[in-house]
């Protein structure tokens, strides 16, 4: 599972959260099959597929992972959204960066973002 | 006109990467590109069936109104489940499924399932087949319109709308079955009217095969090696022209100094195409290092109009990727639209790096344009091969095509030839309209024409083999027919030649309602209408068989000209036939249960003349037959002139016989009355002149034979009368 590394301006502050605060990445549901997405909005519609959902965080949650702290590889603050397993039990954290002209989504895999227009579009 | 937006025709010949976002926006699992299998181009997407392999191409965004068309082949008939192959991503309301259903091997459509609709034709194995689609999002319902083949199907809804389309998903989406599908040329547009328009677009490929001219100095634009590009002796091109892309960083240009005025131009092959309707840049590109840096890849026109694939002259984009990115740009049009002169007008120029640290590096780059298979060509064009003509709204051709095989038209609407067409082998017309030939046409071979409503030749139509016509409602041949072998029409409305029909061999016609051959038909071998409402007016010159002819089931005959056969003619169940010219033949004439026939000038025939159960035979002029003349159960049988037979003539169940002039016969005359002892005054032999008789007359009146025997060749004058001769 990827999304497509991009020009590298700088890292991402404070992404990904600490190793251990969130499941672990692939999901099992992804049965081992390798995928590619150009953005962070058509890996959602492929795991909506699969049975995930999608929601605000909880303010625990935006305790956690998404303190005014991070920061996009263009250093822009980012909003925080949550990916939930078919099954309800696991809860991943994802990021989109506010900047309009930028969009980078912020990912748990490396290198943890996915670039211009990366997070195009409301999770 | 067609408007497509984007084309994906996989002229790049591998399934890359999501990279850059120029080639798609989600790869799942191991779909590749694989050359052979296409329906234009050197390439075609092959999904192997079996695991959930597909790709996403990627489409512009706020898109509601959705139109395209994509082909898609299976070399293996789907297996243990229903298999989704293609997808159109919306956003908010249902993506729009099409899959192939197990159970009967029928196209599905629907909103992941809801709202169903299917074809109610089965995927046909090894075949190349076409969907094309509108989606409208902006009214609720969300409406999906959708054809097959070119047959539309019933539209699908969904309540609710939404907001822009996301994707086409083309793969197996089902993880089904075994063996590949192929996808081919997938088009899209924003137009709603371009609806069932695109399938008639091909995609090919363009790389670059030569420097054009530069502007570089040293040590600026490089090949990898180093070596300045100079286009004497190394050249811009070759470092481009990789085929099949792969996203290794091996050959290139490279910017190692900066140069922001510098470039290196390179030119492309000649289309061949005169109606084209869009054409899309394509490059993969890295570079030395992270860091920012810039250069731009442009297309520029002849009239020096340029277009961007990525990054301008003035504004160079970032190239700093350490891998293999991809950009892809649909270009233009211009203000006036592509034509073949602007095509091949093209230049590529790659340079304008102001920021050459790291070094910018373009690894491949190449066009592909759309054009449409079913174009009016508008001047003489030559192939030595095959022209193929699948599912075109219309073909026309107004100079000269010659070609040196085949041409194969297919469910055109209207296949329009103004000009010279010469074909070394067959043209095959299938579920066209309309095929209109408006000169020459020479055919070396077949030329079949299948469920076409109209088939017109209006000048010269040679074939040294043969002509097939089938459901056609009309043929019609207004000009000079010549067919080296066979012509067959069946279940044709009309069959009209107006000009002389030439034919070495047969000339079949079934189930016509009208046979009209308004000159000189000449055929080596049989004339057979069958089953034919009338062949009227109809051989109004002269007929010429060196065999049969044999008409069955036909309400009318008539023959104005001569008729002229080495062999029999057979007319069967024929309610009138009337030949008032000359009837000549070599062999024998047969007619059964005709109600009338009448030949009003000679007949002359080579062995016997057979009439059996036809209420009135009348031969008005000289009849002379080799040998013998046989008359069956005729109402009336009237001679008017000369009989003159090599042999005997055989008179049953006739009413009235008369024979007004001589008779001459070189054997028997033989008369028989079947019903033995219920003689009836009403039959009479009324001899009014001069019977001459090599040998002898027997004539049979109820059981016993009644003779009168001529011992020698003398000429007598006799009259017999209602006498009963003992």
């Amino acid at each position: 599972m990827s999304i497509q590394a991009r020009k590298k301006k700088g890292m991402p502050v404070n992404w990904p959260p600490p190793s251990g605060t969130y499941p672990s990445w692939p999901p099992e549901e992804l049965g081992g099959v390798w995928a590619s997405f150009y953005n962070i909005w058509m890996l959602v519609r492929a795991l909506q597929k699969l049975g995930f959902t999608q929601s605000a965080p909880t303010s625990a949650e935006n305790i956690l992972f998404f303190s005014t702290s991070v920061r996009c590889d263009e250093n822009h603050q980012v909003i925080g959204r949550i990916l939930i397993s078919p099954d309800g039990l696991r809860r991943y954290p994802f990021a989109v960066c506010v900047n309009a002209q930028h969009r980078d989504g912020l990912v748990l895999w490396p290198p943890y973002y996915a670039g211009l227009q990366g997070g195009r579009d409301t999770l | 006109m067609p408007t497509p937006t984007d084309i994906f025709g996989f002229e790049y010949g591998a399934v890359l990467s999501v990279q850059g976002g120029g080639l798609y926006s989600a790869i799942v699992g191991l779909p590749t590109v694989a050359a052979g299998t296409v329906v234009s181009g050197n390439y075609a997407l092959r999904v192997p069936m079996g695991e959930p392999n597909n790709i996403t191409l990627k489409v512009q965004p706020s898109t509601t109104t959705f139109v395209g068309c994509v082909h898609f082949r299976f070399d293996t008939m789907p297996s243990g489940a229903d298999l989704r192959f293609m997808e159109i991503v919306n956003e908010t309301v249902l993506d729009c499924w099409f899959e192939v259903v197990l159970a009967t091997g029928f196209i599905r459509a629907s909103f992941e399932g809801n709202g169903a609709q299917s074809t109610s034709v089965q995927l046909q194995q090894n075949q190349w087949h076409t969907i094309e689609w509108k989606v409208v999002l902006s009214a609720d319902p969300t409406t999906l319109d959708w054809s097959y083949d070119g047959v539309q199907q019933t539209q699908v809804t969904r309540t609710g709308t939404g907001t822009n389309v996301g994707g086409i998903k083309i793969g197996d989406m089902s993880a089904a079955g075994t063996g590949n599908i192929f996808f081919d040329d997938v088009i899209y547009s924003i137009t709603s009217a371009d609806f069932m328009t695109l399938s008639i677009i091909k995609v090919e490929g363009l790389v670059p095969n030569a420097d054009g001219t530069h502007n570089n100095t040293t040590n600026v634009l490089e090949d990898f090696s180093g070596a300045d590009i100079d286009g004497v002796t190394v050249f811009a091109y070759q470092q481009l022209n990789d085929m099949p892309w792969t996203t290794t960083l091996g050959d290139r240009i490279q910017s190692n100094l900066a140069g922001a005025t510098r470039y290196v131009e390179m030119v492309f092959p000649n289309v061949s195409g005169t109606s084209i309707y869009a054409v899309k840049g394509y490059l993969e590109y890295a570079a030395g290092g992270t860091a920012g840096n810039t250069g731009a890849t442009i297309i520029r026109l002849a009239d020096t109009t340029e277009y961007s694939i990525y990054g301008t002259a003035a504004a160079p984009a970032d190239m700093s990727e350490s891998s293999a990115f991809f950009k892809t740009n649909v270009l233009g049009p211009p203000g006036g639209g592509w034509t073949q002169t602007i095509v091949n007008g093209l230049v590529m120029r790659v340079g304008y790096s102001d920021d050459a640290n790291p070094d910018p590096y373009w690894l491949v780059a190449m066009l592909e344009y759309a054009y449409a298979s079913g174009d009016t060509f508008s001047d003489t064009f030559s192939l030595a091969r095959s022209l193929g003509i699948n599912n075109t709204i219309l073909t026309t051709h107004n100079p000269s095509v010659s070609f040196a095989k085949s041409i194969d038209v297919l469910v055109s609407v209207l296949g329009t030839y103004g000009h010279l067409l010469s074909l070394g082998r067959t043209l095959d017309a299938t579920t066209a309209p309309e095929l209109l030939i408006s000169s020459t046409l020479s055919l070396a071979r077949l030329l079949d024409i299948s469920s076409s409503s109209m088939l017109s030749y209006e000048a010269l139509f040679a074939l040294s083999r043969s002509l097939s016509l089938t459901s056609s409602s009309q043929l019609d041949a207004q000009d000079l027919v010549s067919l080296g072998k066979s012509l067959e029409i069946s279940t044709s409305a009309e069959a009209i030649f107006v000009a002389t029909l030439s034919l070495t061999k047969s000339i079949d016609i079934l189930l016509s309602s009208t046979g009209d051959f308004q000159l000189t038909l000449s055929l080596a071998r049989n004339l057979i209408i069958t089953t034919l409402s009338e062949v009227q007016g109809v051989i109004e010159e002269t007929l010429l068989l060196s065999r049969s002819i044999a008409i069955n089931n036909a309400a009318a005959l008539a023959a104005v000209g001569d008729i002229l056969l080495s062999k029999s003619i057979g007319l069967t169940l024929d309610p009138g036939a009337n030949l008032s010219s000359n009837l000549s033949l070599n062999k024998s004439i047969a007619l059964s249960v005709s109600a009338a026939f009448l030949i009003s000038d000679a007949i002359t025939l080579n062995r016997s003349h057979n009439v059996a159960i036809s209420k009135e035979l009348f031969i008005n002029q000289s009849i002379g037959l080799d040998k013998s003349l046989g008359i069956s159960s005729s109402t009336v049988l009237e001679l008017s002139e000369q009989l003159l037979l090599g042999r005997s003539v055989t008179i049953f169940d006739v009413a009235i016989l008369s024979i007004n002039t001589d008779v001459i016969l070189g054997k028997v005359l033989s008369i028989s009355i079947i019903g033995g002892l219920d003689y009836s005054s009403d039959f009479a032999l009324n001899l009014s002149r001069a019977i001459s008789l090599a040998s002898q007359v027997v004539m049979f009146v109820g059981d016993l034979p009644a003779e009168i025997i001529v011992g020698d060749s003398s000429v007598w004058t006799m009259n017999i009368a209602d006498i009963l001769v003992d």
